[in-house]
């Protein structure tokens, strides 16, 4: 294991190789910071870069533009409000948050941080556990998928200050989602025969709209009244007590991250999601969330890069892709003309190991790259919003239409940007909107494999294991606010006080 | 051009041979940049094959023109070949042909698309074989034909996606030997191999490539392969064909080119003309030996016949199954 | 309570409804398993129940719903941006999509926000040309051109 460990440095940090790791990152960080464009779309559209290359560094470079794209990410995120993938909602709402006060550098410095460890400890996983991890993952199929997602859309109605707003935004996402054709069977639903609708409701378009135009919209509203975003060196830099802050919530996020990331249906959005939630329950600070803690941005940025590394768990002793992205990155292997699959580890060693070892290398450079800029990619809030807003607006949408080369989703991005906007205004949270809307195919795909495995019977989900204590957090999560409920209102009442007008 | 092609004659070609040299009088090279427009995404078989073609292509200087794969993906593959429908006569762009092209419009109830596009040639062929797990009581096709016939509805398939080459290999192994198999759609392909390897179902559909890989790490036990011959390859020796076991199916997933509606024939000519010289190129072969492919150049009217033949076959199945509109 | 605060919860009950009409069609229940309209009913009920339980909070007092609506001024500012943004997708295959950004920036920022007209026309070259560089050049986006930028 060591020795193939070290064979793969060897080959990592050969000059030729370091120095398209580095480009790989490079690439990646600033493609992934283009609104609209996350790691799977950057690689897609990059992937003919590494044509040319041997296979070995090829794969470097292209998992290099993944990662970097994870952390180039987080720039939008934090600064427009505008994730490039499901897996930067969480960092959108607090990150953003935090750069409103200021403290954007921070945000990005945290994040940085986060991600580096997070991925560092993830594929030291990838290279000491790959195998067993990877048939750990294959326990986990459609009846837990279902009630992962389930126990998803629950955590969600936890996300903002109402559990009944949040809810109802998670089933108006839910509800959008079914328009198109139905999952299992491809048959059209909700499309009222017209191809535009036929093609469903892709998540590009409601991200940008709902945070990114809606964002600017509401902002045009009183542009007067919005000063450039003061940012004070010292407000900048992460503080000591940050650092103490978030040391743990790193380590639970990257766990998490890397949990989710090593079963092959789900991906780095619920990651994040499941990682934000844990760390409000650990947090000192609870009613931070949502507002801009940094405790909750350094876990979802945790987790969101250790599910991404971890998902090349699955693709590097199975050869099978966790992800979007590393389904490109095994596209790849075969255009390089190397099959993917169980026997990779073996018969490919030198680039499996080599392939880990970049990992290790270009996420190093990548906090190199990041730390010092984070200050510097803060610095761009100074430019005056009124200059940002109508730029803000037109990339996000070529950065829309970039993704999928499609006019209609111009058009979903502003109808979607619209809805953000009265829901702004009508005091609706939307992070569980575009969220769910994530979940649900996943949500339901599965609880129809789930009963077409069992042959229509609903014990499938007691039966297996794992399912059953999934079965059992989905359960707790429903019963407690109910009694927490009651006994708040029989406090209350016990109190003499009135329940309300 | 032409002497190469003269020297090649053997009996075999002369068909095609033929067709080239009454379209030879009449080729002309498009201008300009050329997309391959790809209905899947990045990294799906399609995606890779046209990415091969276009490096082939390249590389060996039989097009002199930029050649950008471009994915439209989503909506199985509609957002490709509707861009490319809307492109009537267009010189610059072509369709790749995977079976969701044929399958969707019959789903969704829309006009063919293989009935408007231009056909230029047939790429690759793949034939698929049929695992199981490798502690189950199957051992041959029979044993599933039995065990499904004694328990209709038991025996579970873990799929690819709805009316997806696997599903509809389902449908015609359902018809010939009167059963009921639970076939389980999912995400991908590489989704439904996870239920597979996680041991979940019984029946798993992979084209050699996929196929060798779980065989020889001992994650799955091949029962038949759907094709009219073996495999020579030693793995897959003493995998029998269906036919050998008295189901009579063959069925071998493939992939095409076409150009927009109303191309000029005689730049539809020139472009098969590069594909067919590409799939004798030594790179292209080499290509085709490590993913176990099969080649059946096949190029205009010639692939339009086989074309809508693989539609007919799509449809008949989709019908069967309950799926078309 | 003020009517207009019912419509977070009649969206809702709107969309269900939807999306219980659009599904008639479609089969309840197939074989062994839930079919294509198992999952449509199950989120209308759902919503449904939630929509009248906030509809009830709201009523008892329980839960506000804090409208934030916009002075006229604001109001005429985003509905101008919407229309902008509404001309700019329609133009973008008449035009181009450089060209129409470009125009789009350049008259947000001269009639909607009043800004001069230097410094908007300086910005707006500075967006276009980010757009160019990055998306056309690097990138090799196929953005919509009829008139080759």
């Amino acid at each position: 294991m060591l020795d193939q460990l070290f064979i793969g440095f060897a080959t990592a940090l050969e000059p030729n190789n370091l120095l398209f790791i580095f480009l790989g990152v490079l690439i990646g960080q600033i493609v992934g910071a283009l609104p609209g464009l996350g790691p799977s779309a950057g690689m897609a559209l990059l992937l003919p870069l590494t044509f040319g290359l041997e296979p070995v560094t090829a794969v470097m470079m292209l998992a290099g533009i993944m990662y970097g794209a994870q952390y180039g990410g987080t720039l939008t995120s934090v600064l427009i409000a505008v994730p490039g993938e499901a897996s930067g909602v969480m960092t959108a709402v607090d990150g953003n948050a935090m750069a409103r006060k200021g403290r954007a550098g921070a945000a990005l410095s945290i994040s940085a941080i986060g991600s580096f460890i997070a991925g560092i400890g993830s594929v030291m996983a990838v290279a000491l556990l790959a195998p067993p991890l990877a048939s750990f993952g294959l326990k986990f199929n459609a009846p837990e998928y279902f009630l992962l997602a389930l126990l998803g859309i629950l955590a969600i109605g936890s996300l903002g200050g109402s559990p009944l707003k949040s809810l109802g935004a998670a089933l108006i996402g839910l509800m959008i989602a079914l328009i198109g054709v139905d999952p299992l069977t491809g048959t059209p639903r909700l499309s009222f025969d017209q191809p535009t609708l036929m093609k469903g409701i892709d998540f590009i378009p409601v991200v940008i709209g709902v945070f990114g135009i809606a964002e600017v919209l509401a902002s045009l509203e009183r542009i007067e009244s919005v000063q450039p975003i003061r940012t004070r060196l010292r407000d900048m830099w992460l503080t000591k007590a940050d650092w103490m802050k978030c040391r743990f919530s790193i380590v639970r996020g990257g766990a998490i991250g890397l949990f989710v990331g090593i079963m092959p249906g789900a991906g780095a959005s619920i990651a994040s999601l499941l990682a934000y939630l844990t760390e409000r329950k650990f947090s000192s600070t609870p009613e931070d969330f949502g507002k801009g803690a940094i405790d909750g941005v350094a876990a979802a940025e945790a987790a969101n890069n250790a599910a991404s590394h971890g998902a090349a768990i699955p693709m590097l002793s199975l050869g099978i892709p966790g992800s979007a992205s590393t389904a490109i990155l095994l596209a790849a292997l075969i255009l390089h003309g190397i099959r993917p699959g169980p026997q990779l580890m073996m018969q490919e060693s030198v680039l499996v190991w080599g392939l880990i070892a970049s990992m290790f290398v270009g996420n190093l450079f990548l906090l190199i790259l990041n730390l010092p800029l984070a200050p510097v990619f803060a610095a761009l809030l100074r430019i005056p919003y009124v200059y940002l807003a109508p730029a803000i607006l037109g990339v996000s949408l070529v950065g829309a239409y970039a993704a999928t080369l499609d006019i209609t989703t111009v058009w979903m991005s502003l109808f979607f940007g619209v809805l953000g906007y009265l829901m702004i205004k009508f005091d609706v949270p939307r992070p569980p909107l575009v969220l769910a809307l994530v979940l649900a195919s996943l949500m339901e795909m599965s609880l129809r494999q789930a009963l077409l495995l069992s042959f229509g019977s609903p014990m499938i989900f007691v039966e297996r294991p794992i399912s059953l204590i999934l079965l059992t957090a989905v359960i707790a999560a429903l019963l407690l606010p109910v009694f927490a409920a009651v006994r708040r209102r029989r406090d209350a009442l016990r109190a003499g006080v009135g329940t309300g007008r | 051009m032409f002497r190469r092609t003269f020297t090649l004659g053997s009996a075999a070609l002369c068909a095609s041979l033929y067709a080239g040299l009454a379209a030879a009088q009449d080729m002309r090279a498009p201008t300009g940049p050329i997309e391959f427009t790809v209905g899947s995404g990045a990294g799906g078989s399609p995606d890779v094959i046209m990415r091969t073609f276009a490096q082939i292509l390249s590389e060996q200087g039989l097009v002199e023109n930029p050649i950008v794969v471009q994915n439209r993906s989503g909506a199985g593959h509609s957002n490709a070949y509707n861009h490319v429908l809307g492109l009537s006569g267009d010189e610059n762009t072509l369709l790749t042909l995977a079976s969701p092209v044929f399958t969707t419009p019959i789903v969704q109830g829309t006009p063919s698309v293989i009935d408007q596009i231009t056909p230029i040639a047939l790429l690759a062929e793949s034939e698929l074989i049929v695992l199981t797990t490798p502690d189950s009581a199957f051992n041959s096709l029979q044993d599933v034909v039995a065990a499904a016939t004694e328990a209709p509805g038991r025996v579970r398939v873990a799929g690819g996606s709805s009316g997806g080459n696997d599903h509809i290999l389902t449908g015609l192994l359902e018809t010939a030997t009167g059963t009921t198999i639970t076939y389980i759609p999912h995400e991908s392909g590489s989704a439904g191999r996870a239920t597979f390897l996680g041991g979940n179902v019984e029946l798993h559909f992979a084209t050699l490539s996929e196929a060798l890989e779980l065989v020889q790490s001992g994650s799955g036990k091949p029962l038949a392969i759907f094709s009219a011959e073996r495999r020579p390859e030693e793995v897959f020796a003493n995998v029998a064909t269906a036919q050998e076991q008295g189901v009579d199916v063959v069925y071998t997933q493939f992939w095409g080119v076409g150009g927009p509606a109303n191309l000029d024939p005689a730049v539809a000519a020139w472009w098969a003309e590069k594909f067919k010289a590409a799939t004798e190129t030594a790179q292209f072969q080499t290509w085709l030996g490590e993913n176990l492919y099969r080649a059946n150049p096949l190029t205009l009217a010639d692939a339009g016949a086989y074309f809508a033949e693989g539609q007919q076959t799509f449809r008949d199945v989709l019908t069967q199954i309950g799926l078309a509109k | 309570m003020r009517l207009v605060e019912c419509v977070p919860a009649a969206f809702m009950l709107v969309l269900a409804c939807g999306i219980a009409i659009g599904t008639s069609g479609l089969n309840l229940w197939d074989g062994p398993t839930p079919g294509a309209r198992f999952f449509p009913i199950i989120l209308a009920i759902a919503a449904t129940a939630v929509a009248l339980a906030l509809l009830f909070a709201q009523w008892r007092g329980f839960e506000k719903v804090e409208l934030d609506f916009p002075t006229r001024l604001g109001a005429a500012r985003v509905g101008a941006t919407i229309l902008a943004l509404i001309a700019l997708a329609a133009g973008i295959p008449l035009v181009g999509f450089v060209p129409m950004v470009a125009a789009f920036v350049a008259l947000m920022l001269i009639l909607v926000l009043r800004q001069r007209i230097a410094i908007s026309l300086m910005a707006t070259a500075i967006v276009a040309g980010f757009i160019h560089f990055v998306f056309v050049r690097w990138l090799s986006v196929p953005l919509p051109m009829p008139f080759g930028i």
